[in-house]
């Protein structure tokens, strides 16, 4: 019943919310233009370079006497030039890429560990799955850490009150998949010991 | 990144562990078997500025040796049991660096009543009884 217990804390408190961190991840404003950044990089280089050639050649038919006119096409190009220029200066630094860098292996990293989660819970031998998930912990905990020293990503919206209650529902149904007694409270565990003699 | 601020001594991090007792002061236990396993509340004082979290490590005869404790405002403390001496260690972690604070249960319990005052003959024959368990 302790041993439920705990690993019934251990998934609500300290893994499940760091593992509902990855989505969130996504949504962050540098790891969404940073993305719109280096997929359309090559796309906005084209049209920027559309764009260019007719102002040149206006120019210089200007300079020799000829009608200057800029193509709707050209004012296209242009405009997606000076966009992909700002991406470029606000998200194509080295720091931004090698934060995002960061950020898309945590994610990898955080997928990884919610397997072994998953491992962990389907080991039957006895207190198998807690000696697994202390270990997943640790590992979650070193991960967290480097992450945080480095500044890739400082995990506080991982215990905001919303994400709290959805790693309780998370745990919940993670208990149930693999059989695990959910109905332990803290008032009943009181009275047993945490040590083994 | 890890590092210890031993040119601090004054400001490092230190484990507290303190008896939960009854209205008497008396410290509270579960009878297991002719085992007295005392309740105890374990906490971290001199806390660093930019500390989140903090992972203990326990005896591995405990049914969770390791425990993340990510509540500041209570000074990252946590309630459980020991019927004997070990040595506990705790990384706070911190933003820029992790610190370690370690110490013997029994040592860590002495001195706290040894500051508080609240000390009485039942703390003390209960910290022996860790002591020679």
């Amino acid at each position: 019943m302790k041993e439920e217990f705990l690993i019934k804390r251990k998934l609500e408190y300290s893994i499940i919310p760091y593992l509902n961190c990855a989505p969130g991840l996504k949504k962050s404003r540098n790891f969404i233009f940073f993305h719109t950044y280096d997929y359309t990089k090559e796309v906005f280089t084209l049209m920027a370079g559309y764009g260019i050639v007719p102002i040149v050649n206006n120019i210089a038919n200007a300079g020799a006497g000829g009608s200057s006119s800029l193509t709707a096409m050209s004012v296209v190009g242009i405009g997606l030039g000076i966009c992909s220029g700002i991406l470029k200066f606000a998200y194509g630094r080295e720091s931004i890429t090698q934060k995002v860098m960061g950020q898309k292996k945590l994610i990898r990293n955080l997928a990884i560990l919610r397997s072994q989660v998953h491992q962990a819970l389907a080991d039957n031998a006895p207190g198998g799955s807690l000696a697994a998930l202390i270990a997943v912990q640790k590992e979650l905990s070193t991960l967290v850490n480097n992450n945080i020293q480095e500044g890739i990503y400082e995990f506080d919206r991982c215990f905001e009150a919303e994400n709290i209650a959805k790693s309780k529902a998370d745990t919940n149904r993670l208990l149930q998949q693999f059989n695990l007694s959910i109905k332990d409270t803290e008032a009943e565990v009181e009275e047993i010991p945490d040590q083994i003699v | 990144m890890l590092k210890s601020k031993s040119d601090q001594p004054d400001n490092r991090p230190e484990i507290q562990i303190a008896f939960r007792t009854n209205e008497n002061g008396d410290p509270l236990y579960i009878d297991d078997k002719g085992t007295r396993h005392f309740k105890i509340r374990i906490s971290i004082q001199n806390i660093p500025g930019d500390s989140y979290a903090v992972n203990y490590q326990l005896h591995p005869s405990y049914i969770s040796s390791f425990r993340e404790q990510r509540n500041r405002e209570e000074d990252f403390a946590f309630n459980t049991t020991t019927y004997g001496d070990y040595i506990i260690s705790a990384e706070v972690m911190g933003k820029k660096i992790n610190t370690i604070a370690s110490g013997l249960v029994s040592d860590l319990i002495n001195k706290y009543y040894s500051g508080s005052g609240a000390v009485n003959n039942a703390v003390t024959a209960a910290i022996t009884k860790i002591k020679l368990a």
